[in-house]
């Protein structure tokens, strides 16, 4: 029964689902549909939020830890799934008679997504890595525009299996080495194995899986394309909530293999990654400066963002992974507020050029106010959390020395300072265009929805003492596993 | 020489990879996937991996190969085009093929029960005259002790892809609009 | 009671309410009672303030007790983990600029009281929200703290430029965010690079000890005893005075700064050259200077050269202009070369000649914006051609516009001479503490040592000559002359709200210029501070060298006989 406990968000999320499928037999109305799913979405939340102080493992020992950690990264995931779902209520860029799969497939994703943060077996990692992608693969198909949708899945999905592949042949590299796939043998057998430069590479080809979901560089392709041509809801929660869990995969992954002391090689795997956030973060923040659709810039910012938060991963210090997952939480808050306006602003439209925010301030101060308060958090201003992230990122990356790494990481916030401001540029001082001049008026659930992450960034930027606390207690609780 | 034979087999493997790219007519592409599928099952086999050997010729060479070629038809039987140069005389080069097949699989035997040892196999082996339990028993267990969340997980993943391929193949009208009936928006 | 803490949040806060509460019509005479109980706060604040650089009090920063100068201090714990502290206070440095600000707050609210017409309640809001960073600015003293203040001025200023400013404002408020975003960023990886290596060298133990903090007081106790390496002075001097001299403007850094003003709403350029150059002035005395006398005495050379260049530059290119306010502009950039001149003379006249002059400026430079802004607001243009013979119909205005010109220019008598009269004095007798020891003229050179002292006085003096060229063609062409311009016939002359601003600021530089020996004695003390840590490293030098040192020469030289020069 115990054990039933600790595995509850993903039941919850899971048996929702499959109460989702149920009613799509049944052949439910949309709105029905969508109400089922979200309060098992919320249901899905309580639960974590009731496992949040857990520790065990629920399978054979050693394949699934529940620790504050996991359980953390799953209230997360759960509350950002609560979000996107707050948008995903008849998405009119969807095909119509999509709608009802839409929280299903979503459902889904969330709890192979939450799964892959407890994962501590290779094999499970992986197929909880599929799970998260093949819905998520379904869905973004569904546009209405035929072509969009399928261009944008394409790119994804053909990417996406590239990753994943290589993952698997990074993890077949492992457990040829070391005859295991838990990560607590690996863990022990490190130090005869870290001398072995067939483990490192094996290690990097394995992440590989996980930076194609953080969009990190070598496999960012997709980002701009994908966030551009999918349907907007659907865009959201790759952009938000898929995040969080490769984030702590990776988390994961650099605390088994970077933080222990018998590692001296981990030097290889550090010098990899400060390569890849340099080239993330210049990559993603250039691209950004000359694009004219607004998801799209959200990608190419969300690969500059990717190296942000590799500079503080290349630490392998706790110091760093806390600062990860304070800016994780923050990110996901300032994320989803940037694509909600997204969303309500392209209600009808396939896509959002930046052109179509103009006079935002006139037609809904309040979407304004929330995009003022994403794009700040986004740049880094205070009082959100984008600043008090940053600092906490480059703050674990100086403490290691990492000096030059931070300069660039900061110079290139200060590039993507004219992209943000450019946004906000139109947003706020243009006056509207005249073929969309009507007033905004977004649903009650989506204005408390805004509420609520407006009140995080916020929250979180001026008062980040209980956040961090938590975070740092969740990393401790990952150390301690290693 | 058993790892003369390993390149041979990953040589047909690739060559037969880059045919089912490579070839236009769709059926000739799913026979080649079919020989990857056999090429993959032989290497299997000669790793003494004989259950993942097994399953992949009735699994994937068998069963859904089949699939693939029902769909294949049902969708588009054309008559296939002008053959191109390298199929031209597909008679030699099957042939050619064959031999090859033949003298790999001839090596492997002898390599196999002349020297007993293969590569790879030295481990499962040395478990196996341990336990005396047979491959197929001892993989069960492991499956519902060991691997257990892979193994539930792997079921929900199906469904998912079930799940996806329907919504996904939902219908179309001819110009790619989908079709709505008035109560399902409602 | 959170006097500071009150004084910092009360605009912001007041106009957030108001803005949410308040009907359009009323909200700018809610702004303006706003700022004016700041104002009298303030005032509180300076009645019970100690001016006399005596106080000295123990404060507890996290584990440390240090004694400390700054009253009204306010301490909380923040982030402890990190050494982050809410920490506000005020010594005599940081309580001029911030009455200085109070008072430019209420003129910023009431020279928009007309030519604000569009998003009223907006308007005002940032208005009010800038005064809180800036207020904030001046009166942390914690660096994390200061930074998050520092970055708060931006963003209304951003929106002030971008939605009320004239034609070309997206561009000018783009360029001006980018500007200063680029240095605050370095600025960012300076502060944490300081948290970790802040320490000071432990003679017993003869190792430096690593001390983590944010907090500016135990900053100043470990670090100003620097150890003149890369790692631990030069780069984060530089970080921190690049960011610094972006916002004041100096010279390669400054072109910011004329686009901004020009486009800026009224209120704008005179919140912009009144208070938030200051900021950058501020911020290089306060931080550069005592944290890294080192670091600053070894680039002072450099900066001195490009003060120079800059009073010059800013001088020529203000007498091309064909734009009234571009010319304001420019001159700003001149006169703000005095500022960063003064400072890094490193000589007791000189620093306090340059903190007078951010005063001089504030009164003298906004007095020329709120005259242009009125002009403007007439004639809808600001171009030379348009005007002429405008004393004849607008007499007041033309008199009281003549007093803030008169005031840039620096004439004896008003407030303008004594800034500039004293850096330039300051400058010519460079390191004074060094002068006494020298008898070796080129280990002197060596040392970074001008000995083109002459030299740079003499550019700077060209500067005040062409300053005094440029404004008063602008005033001639504009004021003089025959009025033959059939549209300016027509022009009404100020109303009392309008002359009282500039009276007020007429007033203020009269009495500045008449009787500074208040504001004299109230700089002392900040000036000491100030140049105490690069005195003590001079004199650590010069021993070092083997020469004998007199006196450490932190002592107000010349105080009566400027005062003299003065009247």
């Amino acid at each position: 029964m115990a054990n039933v406990l600790l595995i509850l968000p993903e039941l919850t999320i899971f048996l929702a689902a499959i109460l989702v499928f149920k009613c799509l037999i049944l052949g439910l109305s949309v709105l029905h549909v969508w109400r089922v799913a979200f309060a098992g979405s919320l249901l899905g939340l309580g639960a974590c939020l009731i496992t949040l102080g857990m520790t065990g493992e629920p399978f054979h020992p050693g394949i699934y830890r529940v620790d504050l950690f996991s359980q953390l990264m799953k209230t997360v995931i759960a509350a950002a799934l609560v979000l996107v779902l707050v948008l995903s209520d008849s998405p009119p860029v969807m095909r119509r008679d999509a709608w009802r799969e839409l929280p299903f497939f979503l459902l889904l994703s969330s709890a192979g997504l939450m799964m892959m943060t407890s994962a501590t077996e290779l094999i499970t990692l992986y197929l909880a890595l599929e799970l998260s992608a093949f819905p998520v693969y379904a869905l973004i198909v569904l546009h209405r525009d035929r072509r969009m949708g399928s261009e944008g899945a394409t790119k994804y999905m053909l990417q996406g299996m590239v990753a994943s592949a290589v993952t698997l042949y990074g993890m077949s590299f492992i457990f040829g080495l070391s005859g295991t796939t838990y990560l607590s043998e690996i863990a022990a057998a490190l130090p005869e194995l870290g001398s072995q430069p067939l483990f490192w590479v094996g290690l990097l080809l394995l992440l590989a899986g996980f930076l194609f979901k953080l969009a990190l560089f070598p496999f960012h392709f997709w980002a701009p394309d994908t966030y551009f041509s999918s349907p907007h809801p659907v865009a959201t929660f790759i952009a938000t909530v898929s995040k969080v869990a490769a984030i702590a995969v990776l988390c994961r992954m650099v605390a088994v293999a970077g933080w222990n002391e018998a590692s001296i090689d981990g030097e290889t795997l550090r010098i990899v990654l400060i390569v890849l956030a340099v080239a993330a973060m210049t990559l993603g923040n250039l691209a950004a400066l000359v694009q004219k659709d607004f998801k799209r810039l959200l990608g190419y910012s969300a690969i500059a963002h990717a190296g942000y938060i590799v500079v503080a991963l290349q630490a392998f210090s706790s110091l760093g992974h806390t600062a990860i997952v304070f800016y994780t939480i923050g990110y996901l808050a300032m994320t989803w507020i940037c694509f909600m306006v997204a969303c309500e602003v392209g209600r009808n439209r396939d896509t959002v050029p930046v052109s179509a925010l103009a006079g935002l301030w006139q037609r809904s101060p309040m979407l304004a106010l929330c995009l003022l308060i994403g794009i700040f958090g986004l740049t880094g201003l205070p009082p959100t959390v984008g600043f008090i992230g940053k600092w906490f990122l480059f703050s674990a990356a100086l403490e290691d020395g990492q000096f030059l790494l931070v300069l660039i990481a900061a110079l290139n916030s200060a590039v993507a300072v004219y992209y943000y401001m450019r946004v906000l540029r139109v947003a706020y001082l243009l006056e509207p265009a005249k073929e969309d001049t009507g007033i905004l008026a977004p649903s009650p659930l989506v204005v408390t929805g805004a509420m609520v992450a407006c009140l995080v960034v916020l929250w979180m930027g001026v008062a980040p003492n209980y956040f961090w606390e938590i975070a740092a207690e969740a990393i401790v609780a990952l150390g301690a596993t290693y | 020489m058993a790892l003369v034979i390993y390149y041979v087999l990953f040589g047909i493997t690739v060559l037969f990879a880059l045919g089912v790219l490579f070839n236009r007519n769709t059926v000739r592409s799913a026979i080649c996937l079919v020989g990857v599928m056999a090429a993959l099952a032989v290497n299997y086999l000669i790793m003494r991996q004989e259950f993942v050997a097994f399953i992949q010729i009735v699994v994937y060479t068998g069963a859904i190969m089949v699939l693939f070629l029902f769909v294949i038809m049902l969708l588009n039987l054309r008559e296939p085009e002008v053959m191109p140069w390298y199929l031209r005389k597909a008679r030699f080069w099957g042939g050619a093929l064959s031999l090859v097949f033949f003298f790999t699989l001839a090596l492997a035997v002898q390599v196999w029960t002349v020297s007993g040892v293969t590569p790879g196999a030295i481990e499962n082996e040395a478990f196996i005259k341990e336990s005396g339990t047979p491959e197929v028993i001892l993989l069960s267990t492991l499956m519902i002790t060991k691997y257990v969340a892979p193994f539930i997980l792997t079921s929900i993943l199906l469904l998912v892809a079930v799940i996806g391929a329907i919504v996904m193949a939902k219908r179309y009208d001819e110009d790619g609009q989908e079709i709505i009936s008035e109560e399902e928006v409602s | 009671m959170p006097l500071l803490t009150l004084i910092i949040f009360l605009p912001m806060i007041a106009g957030a309410i108001l803005a949410l509460t308040m009907p359009t019509k009323k909200m700018k005479h809610a702004a303006l009672g706003v700022m004016i109980v700041d104002l009298l706060l303030v005032l509180y604040a300076a009645m019970t303030f100690d001016w006399s650089g005596t106080f000295v009090t123990e404060a507890r920063v996290f584990a440390e007790t240090i004694a400390t100068t700054f009253q009204h201090r306010e301490h909380l714990p923040w982030l402890p983990e990190f050494g982050i502290s809410y920490t506000v206070g005020a010594d005599n440095l940081s309580m001029i600029f911030v009455i200085l600000t109070a008072v430019l707050g209420i003129i910023g609210v009431l020279c928009s009281w007309t030519s604000i017409v569009h998003r009223e309640k907006e308007f005002y809001f940032f208005l009010l929200a800038l005064q809180t960073g800036i207020m904030g600015t001046f009166l942390a003293i914690d660096i994390f703290l200061f930074y998050m203040f520092w970055e708060l001025m931006l963003i209304p200023l951003y929106f002030m430029i971008g939605n009320w400013g004239s034609k070309n404002r997206i561009y000018a408020t783009m360029k001006f965010v980018i500007y200063t975003m680029a240095g605050s960023v370095v600025m960012l990886v300076a502060m944490i690079w300081m948290y970790y290596n802040n320490g000071a060298y432990n003679p017993q133990l003869g190792v430096i000890e690593y001390v983590r903090s944010y907090s500016y007081e135990i900053m100043l106790q470990t670090q100003s005893g620097d150890h003149g390496t890369f790692q631990a002075s030069y780069f984060p001097f530089l970080a921190l005075f690049i960011a610094f001299a972006i916002k004041v403007p100096l010279f390669p850094l400054h072109t910011w700064l004329p686009d901004a003003h020009t486009e800026a709403p009224t209120a704008g350029s005179v919140i912009l050259a009144g208070i938030l150059l200051k900021t950058g002035g501020y911020a290089i005395i306060r931080y550069c200077i005592p944290l890294f006398p080192d670091a600053s005495i070894s680039f002072a050379p450099l900066i001195t050269w490009l003060s120079v260049i800059a009073i010059i530059y800013g001088a020529m290119a203000a007498i091309v202009q064909t734009d009234i306010k571009r010319l304001v502009a420019y001159s700003s950039v001149s006169h703000m070369g005095f500022v960063t001149l003064g400072i890094f003379s490193f000589n007791p006249a000189a620093m306090s000649g340059a903190i007078l002059q951010m005063i001089n400026h504030g009164i003298s430079t906004s007095g020329l914006f709120l005259a242009v802004g009125m002009i403007y607001e007439r004639r809808h243009t600001r171009e030379f051609k348009e005007f002429g013979g405008l004393a004849t119909n607008l007499p007041i205005f033309a008199a009281l516009t003549m007093v803030m010109v008169l005031s840039s220019v620096g004439l004896p008598g008003l407030n303008g001479f004594l800034g500039e009269f004293n850096i330039l004095l300051g400058s010519m007798q460079n390191y004074p503490i060094l002068m006494q020891a020298q008898d070796d003229a080129s280990w002197a050179a060596a040392m970074g040592m001008t000995q083109y002292t002459w030299l740079v006085a003499l550019g700077a003096t060209l500067g005040v000559i062409f300053g005094a060229v440029y404004l008063l063609i602008m005033y001639q062409r504009v004021f003089f002359g025959k009025l033959d311009n059939e549209k300016n016939k027509g022009l009404t002359d100020l109303v009392p709200r309008e002359w009282g601003q500039l009276a007020f600021l007429a007033v203020a530089a009269l009495a500045i210029g008449l009787f500074p020996k208040p504001i004299f004695d109230a700089m002392a003390p900040a000036t000491r501070t100030a140049l105490e840590p690069v005195a003590r490293v001079l004199q650590m030098e010069v021993k070092d060298k083997g020469y004998e040192l007199a006196v450490p020469g932190v002592v107000i030289e010349n105080e009566e006989e400027l005062l003299a020069l003065g009247e």
